[in-house]
């Protein structure tokens, strides 16, 4: 992890609150892997508080980039980040995707602000010469494209990849109509065109995206791993605020024999990449 | 000039006066990859209980004003574990010589002495600090921190249990703090950590819902460092032991405020979660700041607030 202090390449508008930050800093951009995140401070003296966590989309030299939505207080003064600025960042942070085997297909489903880590995912299968990929990538409507940009830049349409990735939205105003998980078993069982041999399902998203991926990767007997987001306080492990209940606990048998300690699993730490059926894919509960 | 930095807390001597708090660092290595370990004066683990505790469900979180809300429900992994799995980096860390004191939690004035006892030999440790904010199952869930005598009840028996200096951490929550400070001195406590967490809520307006899980939880941050130093310097007023300062510390200024206004050393907290750097920057500015005020000594400042 690095105290980095890193500077502004570009803060661009994407349309309907996303933006695209890009931001330089050598020694963190090159101890990046798929899945890691970084916490982005945004507070003018001290308020917000808090650093904010956000995926590490991609890496281009000493280059990173994270794909924010404007949604509070710390990521509307995120959208007000101007080229040369200094923003302080901790990081990289979390732990990374089992890559697929020789044979395996990687799916890899994202939603939303929730694509990017399948960015860094579709990356490092690249840069590994591991071209058995696919993508299904889903969003509300048109509206929300921005959330496309890491494929659309180096995996778009007009490229040798367009028949590997596969654009979603929820009302059909750009391609598929429904959501990600829809995409990806209409192409594989209406359309009968899935591949034939292993695969290895990496998802990214919404809590009931996960869910819903979670359940088809299971029917199908297909390993699946999901990045998960939860309310973070600092990313190294120290506050423990980030918890995930791991699957054991709701198992009566498994509960009885395991540590209390560790019913509650730190996203931080343990994550965010989880295999699926480690953890729990509900929304915290709120007991009053 | 060359200032001296070390306080005495005791018989302990830190090299300096800057500590990290309780449950804002995890059991040591959480923080290393941002903070320079061998620089602190000391080091509080997260709270141990005789057995692991799970913690409350998410959220445990919530950011306010200047500060946040926590609810994380002592997740810890217990005495045992501790011992095994803990206790080698806090020695590699007290090596560096860093006071390491563990901070011990329980729900029954047994459960503290459990601790306390099962700590009794470990030579990774110097101290053991009392979270007197927990629930008292046997007495109604009230808690000890909140009750002169519950709380020397509590301070009484983990002394006895020990084989260590034991500083008791005041809870805030209450109307007359320095009473709570003499119930504990006059127990046996050995320092007072001032303070601990206020209680507070945050509310989703538009769910009409609380913003953690168990609805309350503990505000922390540079929030309420107004009232964690009224009640160092009222605490100090009325109590002859050594006080660990801490509320919202985020820059060498608001350490040595605290010193003047009676902390004999002081912890930081949250801001370790936003910049775990945070406790270096102290140790050095505290250093300048002597040097521009022409001080040798840090503790010369301790309490001298002009009133």
């Amino acid at each position: 992890m690095h105290t980095s202090n890193s500077t502004v390449v570009e803060n661009r508008d994407l349309g309907n609150g996303v933006w695209l930050l890009r931001l330089r800093d050598r020694e963190l951009a090159a101890d990046c892997v798929a899945g890691c995140f970084v916490m982005v401070g945004v507070g003018v003296e001290l308020s917000p508080t808090l650093r904010r966590p956000f995926s590490v989309q991609r890496v281009e030299g000493d280059v990173y980039d994270i794909l924010y939505r404007d949604v509070g207080v710390g990521t509307k003064l995120m959208t007000q980040l101007v080229s040369g600025a200094n923003v302080p960042v901790l990081g990289p942070m979390g732990n990374s995707f089992t890559l697929p085997g020789p044979e395996e297909r990687a799916l890899l489903l994202g939603g939303g602000v929730g694509i990017p880590p399948m960015v860094a995912l579709a990356d490092r299968l690249e840069s590994l010469g591991h071209r058995n990929w696919e993508a299904h990538l889903g969003v509300g409507s048109s509206k929300d494209a921005g959330c496309f940009i890491g494929f659309d830049e180096r995996y778009g349409p007009e490229t040798t990849y367009a028949e590997q990735v596969h654009r979603a939205t929820m009302d059909g105003s750009v391609g598929f109509r429904g959501h990600v998980v829809a995409s990806w078993l209409d192409r594989w069982e209406r359309l009968e065109q899935g591949p034939t041999g292993p695969a290895r399902v990496y998802a990214c998203g919404p809590m009931v995206m996960l869910r819903a991926v979670a359940q088809a990767a299971s029917e199908r007997g297909l390993p699946c791993e999901v990045s998960v987001e939860t309310m973070m306080g600092c990313g190294m492990g120290a506050c423990m605020s980030c918890v995930v209940e791991s699957s054991d606990a709701r198992d009566p048998e498994k509960r009885a024999a395991m540590s209390p300690y560790d019913r509650w699993l730190l996203a931080c730490r343990k994550g965010p990449v989880f295999e699926s059926s480690a953890i729990v894919l509900e929304e915290g509960e709120f007991l009053h | 000039m060359s200032v001296d930095l070390s306080v005495q807390i005791g018989a302990l001597r830190p090299k300096n006066p800057v500590m990290l708090a309780s449950g804002t660092a995890g059991y040591g290595p959480e923080l290393s990859g941002g903070l320079d370990m061998a620089v602190l004066g000391g080091f509080v683990t997260k709270g141990i209980a005789v057995h692991p505790w799970e913690g409350n469900a998410p959220p445990r979180i919530a950011e306010t004003h200047s500060g946040m809300l926590n609810a994380i429900g002592l997740q810890n992994v217990g005495l045992e574990a501790f011992l095994s799995d803990k206790v080698p980096y806090l020695h590699e860390m007290r090596g560096n010589g860093s006071v390491i004191a563990v901070n011990v939690i329980g729900k029954t004035v047994e459960e503290y002495y459990d601790v306390a006892k099962g700590l009794r030999g470990c030579d990774a440790i110097d101290a053991l600090e009392l979270n007197i904010s927990c629930p008292n199952i046997k007495e109604g869930g009230i808690a000890f921190g909140t009750d002169c005598a519950a709380a020397a009840e509590v301070t009484a028996a983990t002394v006895e249990g020990a084989d260590k200096p034991v500083w008791v951490k005041l809870s805030p929550n209450v109307s007359n703090i320095a009473a709570m400070g003499v119930a504990c001195e006059e127990a046996g406590a050995t320092a007072l950590s001032v303070i601990n967490t206020l209680l507070g809520m945050a509310i989703d307006l538009d769910r009409r819902r609380p913003l953690l899980s168990i609805g309350r939880g503990g505000l922390s941050g540079p929030a309420i460092k107004p009232v964690a130093l009224r009640m160092v310097w009222e605490t100090s007023q009325a109590c002859s032991i050594p006080i660990l300062g801490m509320g919202g510390i985020w820059t060498a200024r608001d350490a040595l405020e605290f010193m003047v206004c009676g902390a004999t050393a002081v912890q930081i907290g949250t801001a370790n979660f936003v910049n775990p750097g945070t406790a270096a920057a102290v140790v050095a500015g505290m250093r300048e700041w002597c040097d521009e005020q022409g001080i040798e000594r840090i503790e010369d400042i301790v309490g001298t607030l002009r009133t």
